[in-house]
């Protein structure tokens, strides 16, 4: 009997798994980590919201183009949506009152105005924008690729090395918290059925057998390295192999990457601070909704 | 035979001719607190959501403590550096993250300074120690951990000024409980197995 499923090999990265056909992977493993720090700063240094929401589009293209599954943004869904009523309810009740704001309506002593309501969407979407950089570097990078970063860097190996058993111990917990909560349910506990404020007790309370067992890890792992005559300064006299950075290269795409990407940090940084086009009285998206609740500004 | 009790006095200070130097099991202890930390800190995260990573309910706040009371300026830099971890997997941007730095190390530092410079048992056995704990590692520290954190919400523009005092006591509150509980609870625990590991730093460092 023959199968016509296709099997689709992955890559396991920080948040979850990524097609091995990736473009992604193609790339030096530094352009990732300069990914999060480049583009992260965009939606702090743009006002108008549909420069935001551009951006936030352009990165689910990205996504799609990388082949990160876009079922990880439904993990993201409640905490989007969590944010958004903060931020909702921050501005819209809380956001004060100056003379000479617009004001749309008064529920009791609550003074709900136009430039209140504004700030919501301008926020949201810097929010919005934002959080999709950080799952799609989170979506990318691998373990691997945050220590060749350092590497590559030439930062100090001990850097690389309790980076790299950082992320290893994060695997390790997590493991270690399934085998808690697996030895509880054999012990008829039903952790399903108990109420969120137990639920939210009982995992405080996992943290005691984390840390025990971390302090175990931790003599294991020290033990290791010094039976094994480590030194994180390596042997004086001779120069430390790097085997995994030796594997990469940086190419013609990656400094491309880096280009554009500074090159539009640059755009965005003059067009804030020596044109008005990124002005919030420019906001093509503000001018629609204040029409929309009748405000002339 | 049972190993003599020690007290404060002696758990804190450095005996003559013993030498105390930072190794690999101090490296190894402050990568794996990162590790629990970020666990119990993402769990915290997505638990009881205020937004920006603030939280009603924060356990990671207790490694924090507890980890600058046991292992000094690892543990501080480790309490640190976990909530990099956890507060992006929770969905807060970088630069958010990157804002609560200080806040997150005050609030592993103002402990392990009290502890050391007041010679507080770290097994909590008297009431002096108590009131030590309770003020560094579940209020003061928490206090201006989230008087900094509002401050910079407010200065990346994510906070109105009316909205402080929902975040300040989102923060201080979600931080605060579970210091007390798990702090407490962790200190009683391992304290007394963990001040005679060699990873326990009399000083800041070994």
């Amino acid at each position: 009997m023959s199968t016509s499923s296709k099997v689709v090999k992955m890559r396991r990265t920080l948040l979850g798994y990524l097609p091995l056909e990736s473009p992604m992977h193609k790339f030096h493993p530094l352009i990732k980590t300069f990914f999060l720090l480049i583009v992260s700063a965009y939606p702090l240094l743009i006002d108008p919201p549909e420069w935001n929401l551009i951006g936030a589009i352009v990165m689910i293209i990205i996504f799609v183009i990388a082949r990160v599954p876009l079922r990880i943004l439904k993990y993201y869904t409640a905490i989007m949506l969590n944010i958004f009523w903060i931020i909702f309810i921050a501005y819209t009740f809380f956001g004060g009152y100056m003379p000479g704001y617009h004001v749309i309506t008064k529920i009791g002593p609550i003074i709900i105005s136009w430039e209140n309501i504004m700030m919501v969407f301008v926020i949201y979407l810097r929010m919005f924008f934002a959080i999709l950089v950080i799952i799609f570097f989170l979506s990318v990078a691998r373990e691997r690729d945050v220590i060749v970063g350092i590497r590559a860097l030439k930062l100090p190996y001990v850097i690389a090395y309790t980076v790299g058993l950082a992320f290893r111990s994060i695997g390790l917990s997590i493991i270690d918290f399934n085998t808690i909560r697996e030895a509880e349910k054999a012990r008829a506990l039903d952790i399903k059925a108990l109420p969120l404020a137990q639920k939210i007790k009982k995992f405080g309370m996992y943290i005691v057998p984390l840390v025990a067992l971390a302090l175990r890890r931790t003599d294991e792992v020290s033990n290791a390295l010094e039976s094994r005559g480590f030194k994180f300064t390596g042997v004086r006299g001779y120069k430390r192999t790097d085997y995994i950075v030796s594997k990469y290269k940086f190419q013609a795409k990656d400094y491309v990457a880096v280009i554009v990407m500074i090159s539009i940090l640059t755009l965005i940084l003059y067009l804030k601070y020596f044109t008005p086009y990124m002005s919030l009285h420019n906001s093509i998206l503000l001018k629609i909704l204040s029409r929309f609740f009748e405000v002339k500004t | 035979m049972a190993a003599p009790q020690l007290t404060p006095q002696e758990i804190w200070t450095i005996k003559e001719g013993e030498i105390r130097k930072p190794t690999s099991a101090h490296i190894a202890v402050f990568a794996l607190l990162i590790g629990v930390g970020a666990v119990a800190g993402t769990f915290g995260s997505i638990a009881i959501p205020l937004g920006y990573g603030v939280t009603g309910f924060w356990p990671g706040v207790a490694v924090q403590a507890v980890g600058g009371i046991w292992f000094g300026m690892w543990g501080v830099l480790a309490g640190a550096l976990f909530p990099f971890i956890s507060n992006s997997l929770a969905g807060a941007p970088l630069y958010v993250s990157v804002a609560y730095f200080p806040s997150n190390f005050i609030q592993g530092f103002l402990p392990a300074w009290v502890f050391r410079a007041f010679k507080v048992d770290p097994r909590l056995r008297t009431g002096r120690d108590w009131v030590h704990f309770i003020w560094s590692a579940v209020v003061v520290n928490n206090f201006l951990g989230a008087l900094w954190a509002v401050t910079a919400l407010q200065w990346f523009g994510l906070i109105t000024v009316a909205s402080v005092p929902l975040f300040f006591s989102g923060w201080v509150i979600g931080n605060g409980v579970p210091a007390l509980v798990f702090g407490a609870i962790l200190l009683k625990a391992l304290s007394p197995v963990v001040i005679r590991h060699r990873v326990f730093c009399k000083g800041w460092w070994a």
